[in-house]
């Protein structure tokens, strides 16, 4: 005899498959909509009026309303390149080239997508106003406390993420059929930790 | 307690597993309450023009909105006509997409595409999209660009990615003299066109073609008055309101057979398919909706407006998309749509 136990283990375990995958696919995406470059993840057809299901379900869910990805580009980093996960108890440095496009910029915020309060007013630095080295590079210091040079307040809650926009990104050989292989992304280093 | 180990309860856990996933992810954009489109629809009218106030710790409109940016949107609505979007380009960056209510982007244009200092955008579906003479004789036809919406409803989205901080004002001042309006026909703004298509409503009106109010709008019903005239007049039946049409009816002149359009175009058609359409929904049988109105299509007419104690035409006419649209009302308009 079945005991109801048994039944509602294996109810439990259906609807912990279903729901939890479905979940982890919307939310965080997989290889088949999103790709990894290093911190930054990025939905390949975000915006796009042919976006697969997955797509439309995560920035239906999210509120957000991207421009499609011929136009612009996307890309969240919640993690550091060792793969540690991003706070504002720690200290970061954004180090990279400036990206072949017409307009973009890093903007910092917290995790729940609220922009981080700080005296200084400063959220973001575009391609407009970041100030380069004498090598053509840029460095962006994010930390708690002021830095000389580029500095995004990174606030008090623990909370941090980075979202990178590209407007008018121009194409090469590298982003064959709209998917990135291997653009060259600003790199981010774990400086300091409290 | 002991639960029982069973493959086939695990393999038919796993099926019904990935019958949840699929439901799930495919449902959850209908059920999420807090979407783009949401937001911004409880912030403004319809066919208004409105300037996000500039993203700030203590206020967004929108999720992960930038703070290097100015944004304004307009929710458009061209289930009564087009809509026109008037807006100065400020520069390379600037950026105007538009969206599906299911946040699809269908449609972008920046300042880097088109060279210009101002742009006129005239929204509407394909169904009652402004002729191309009649946008000509409204517009000085460089500035302007028609966007063709897959739906009536949907919003135009215009950014500003800035270009330093003191850039702000600029951007700003710039958004907030931009304007989302209703394509009003009657209005100064368009009295070329309303001219011609008013005077041809009021013809047909005289002679008791049901053509709509004299608003200088052709709409589903003005469209349908024109092919009941022309068919009865012997002439090409085209739906299509034009100056020739008009110097027919008010003088008895035959157009020119040079300038005037042969063919049916194909918004007719889709009219033509929408009534055929319906009249199978409503039991008539007309045969396929393919747009052509053949014998069948003709003879369901003629039941419908034996039903409804109407002059036995078979033919379309205004009386007979008046009916139609009493009955199915928007309906029917969405479906002509497609």
């Amino acid at each position: 005899m079945w005991t109801f136990f048994t039944i509602l283990f294996y109810s439990g375990l259906t609807l912990f498959l279903g729901l939890g995958s479905a979940w982890q696919m919307v939310d965080q995406g997989s290889a088949l909509t999103t790709g990894r470059l290093g911190p930054w993840s990025v939905w390949y057809s975000a915006g796009s009026p042919n976006a697969d299901p997955y797509t439309r379900a995560h920035f239906a869910r999210s509120g957000r309303l991207p421009i499609t990805s011929t136009s612009a580009l996307y890309y969240v980093a919640r993690v550091d390149g060792d793969g540690d996960e991003l706070t504002s108890e720690c200290e970061y440095s954004i180090e990279g080239t400036p990206i072949d496009a017409a307009w973009w910029s890093i903007a910092a915020y917290e995790t729940s997508g609220r922009l981080i309060p700080n005296k200084a007013n400063r959220h973001a630095f575009s391609s407009r106003d970041v100030a380069l080295r004498a090598d053509g590079k840029f460095q962006i210091a994010v930390s708690r406390d002021a830095r000389p040079g580029n500095w995004l307040p990174a606030g008090e809650s623990d909370q941090l993420q980075l979202v990178m926009r590209v407007y008018a990104p121009r194409t090469t050989e590298s982003t064959v059929g709209g998917r990135e292989v291997d653009r060259a992304l600003p790199e981010i280093r774990r400086v300091a930790c409290r | 307690m002991p639960i029982r180990i069973s493959w086939f309860a695990i393999l038919l856990a796993v099926i019904i597993a990935g019958l949840i996933h699929i439901a799930t992810v495919l449902g959850l954009p209908q059920i999420a309450p807090r979407n783009a489109w949401n937001r911004l629809s409880s912030l403004a009218e319809p066919n208004k023009l409105v300037v996000l106030p500039a993203a700030s710790p203590a206020h967004q409109s929108l999720p992960l909105m930038a703070p290097d940016m100015r944004y304004a949107f307009c929710r458009y609505d061209v289930t009564r006509g087009p809509v026109r979007i008037s807006t100065r380009i400020i520069d390379e960056l600037w950026m105007i997409a538009f969206y599906r209510p299911n946040g699809a982007n269908f449609y972008t244009i920046s300042g880097g595409d088109i060279n210009r200092e101002k742009i006129e955008i005239i929204v509407s579906t394909e169904s009652n999209a402004l002729l191309d003479t009649e946008t000509e004789a409204l517009y000085d036809s460089d500035d302007v660009v028609v966007v063709t919406a897959p739906e009536n409803t949907g919003l135009a989205v215009i950014r500003v990615p800035l270009a330093g901080v003191s850039y702000a004002e600029r951007a700003e001042q710039a958004l907030r003299q931009a304007r989302c309006d209703r394509v009003v026909p009657h209005g100064g703004l368009a009295h070329n066109r309303g001219n011609m298509v008013t005077s041809i409503q009021r013809e047909l009106q005289e002679r008791d073609y049901d053509p709509g109010p004299s608003d200088g709008f052709a709409d589903l019903q003005t469209r349908a008055a024109i092919m009941a005239y022309q068919s009865d007049a012997g002439l090409a039946v085209t739906g299509i309101a034009s100056n020739n049409l008009l110097k027919h009816i008010v003088l008895g002149e035959a157009p020119d057979p040079i300038t005037e359009q042969s063919g049916m175009p194909s918004e007719t058609s889709d009219l033509i398919a929408a009534v055929q359409r319906f009249l199978s929904d409503q039991g008539y049988r007309p045969g396929a909706a393919d747009g052509v109105p053949g014998r069948g299509t003709r003879r369901a007419i003629r039941a419908f407006e034996r039903d409804r104690d109407l002059p036995q035409t078979g033919r379309i006419s205004g009386k007979l998309i008046r009916q139609i649209v009493a009955i199915a009302g928007s309906d029917f308009a969405d479906a002509n749509q497609n």
